[in-house]
């Protein structure tokens, strides 16, 4: 596929951002974010302002994915607690995930499960806020949602393809478009200005070995991808696993053993999670 | 097992955790099969969701409930692209022992489940010491 080509595609995919379907508030925020010294008080406020917005995002929050279940009442206390990345994660997930609810929720499922997974891997690795890596494991399949809202003549040819070719969604991505959602993630994260490590993790989690500076981030997502499909826990797209790089449990310290535990945390947590929709 | 709301509930179905109320006291045990009343009186006390063994509500792809002996054989349709790859192949086989481990020990725990119900005792018990079995 020629440059001309992708240029179209990826003016078309940002243009995501001006569908009418997306809280205003979002743009309020990414530019709040630019001033340092936006107080949580403010930032609470913008996102309060939505009530619809706001009952999604506790209802995330209080989700067993982070780790508090039922405890956290208002936008200000999940500030405080979860920061505002993570909030900011989850507002752009659900609302993203919104347009698509019903023909996507498989892929919604899946999301949600590798975010629990993250969670319970980086807290097995004994990372700091592990909130963070529960985000970047929702956010780390956006790109496949953006391209059906976006090119859904694109998307069903790569749904074909996947079929006919016998090819993982990512091959087939590749194939019909000449990059896959790897890419598309990272210049989604950027137009909505989400955090280096979370950008990296979205679009390094196919291949985390070739992170550059959040490496941890990018494995544990790969990681927790991996884990949600061999679970087929929701729908990646595929009906089969992604290939596991050994280098990132090595990258991790994990043992065939962690995983054990993983897996156990995971099968408890699944049956929560089944729970959290919209 | 399954999380399902209280309206799709039906008779028949088995309990696979305990109804708990808000505050921690315990309505009904793990293993208790529903009645129409039974169902009544738990959406009278505003339950709203509750496990149930097995899978028996389609609720559109969730995989939660899914038995782990069913989970061992897709191994081989999971990692179908990886036959020759020597790494793969030894993810894929240890993944499959842990399932293996995992439905032997959920198969122990529903024969026990079962040969609890044979017994006249009605109390029941709080369900958590058969839930230890699975650790």
């Amino acid at each position: 596929m020629d440059e001309d080509l992708k240029t179209i595609v990826k003016g078309k995919i940002l243009q995501v951002a001006d569908l009418p379907t997306l809280p205003t508030v979002l743009e309020e925020l990414t530019s709040l974010m630019a001033d340092p010294d936006a107080s949580s008080e403010a930032i609470a406020k913008v996102i309060s302002r939505d009530q619809v917005l706001s009952a999604k995002v506790l209802k995330m929050v209080n989700s067993p994915i982070y780790g508090f279940p039922g405890r956290i009442s208002s936008i200000q206390h999940a500030l405080v607690l979860l920061g505002f990345n993570v909030l900011r994660g989850i507002i752009i997930s659900t609302s993203v995930f919104d347009m698509m609810v019903m023909s996507m929720k498989g892929l919604w499922e899946h999301s949600l499960g590798c975010a629990t997974a993250c969670n319970i891997i980086a807290r097995r690795a004994g990372f700091e806020d592990p909130e963070e890596y529960a985000v970047a494991g929702l956010l780390h399949d956006l790109g496949k949602v953006v391209t059906a809202v976006q090119l859904p003549d694109l998307h069903d040819q790569i749904v074909s393809t996947v079929q006919s070719k016998e090819m993982t969604y990512f091959q087939a991505e590749k194939d019909v478009m000449g990059f896959g959602h790897d890419r598309i993630n990272a210049w989604l994260a950027r137009h909505w200005g989400l955090p280096p490590n979370i950008r990296e993790a979205m679009a390094r989690h196919h291949a985390p070995h070739l992170a550059e500076f959040y490496k941890p981030m990018s494995c544990v997502v790969h990681l927790g991808d991996f884990l949600v499909r061999l679970f087929e826990f929701g729908n990646s797209g595929d009906d089969q696993t992604a290939y596991l790089r050994p280098e990132a449990l090595i990258e991790l310290k994990f043992k065939m053993s962690d995983l054990d535990k993983v897996m156990d945390e995971m099968a408890e947590q699944f049956i929560e999670v089944s729970d959290v929709t919209f | 097992m399954q999380k399902i709301p209280i309206d799709l509930a039906r008779s028949g179905m088995k309990l696979a955790r305990p109804v708990v109320k808000e505050g921690g006291m315990t309505i009904m045990a793990e293993g208790m099969e529903l009645t129409d009343s039974l169902i009544a009186r738990l959406q009278n006390m505003k339950i709203d969701r509750i496990t149930v063994q097995g899978h028996p509500v389609e609720m559109g792809g969730a995989g939660a409930g899914t038995k782990y002996a069913e989970r061992m054989e897709r191994m081989s349709v999971l990692f179908r692209r990886y036959g020759e790859d020597k790494w793969m192949v030894r993810v894929r086989d240890r993944m499959a022992q842990y399932f293996k481990i995992k439905a032997a020990a959920q198969e122990a725990r529903q024969k026990a489940m079962e040969s609890m119900e044979t017994e006249p005792d009605e109390h029941g018990g709080s369900g958590e010491n058969t839930m230890e079995t699975e650790a």
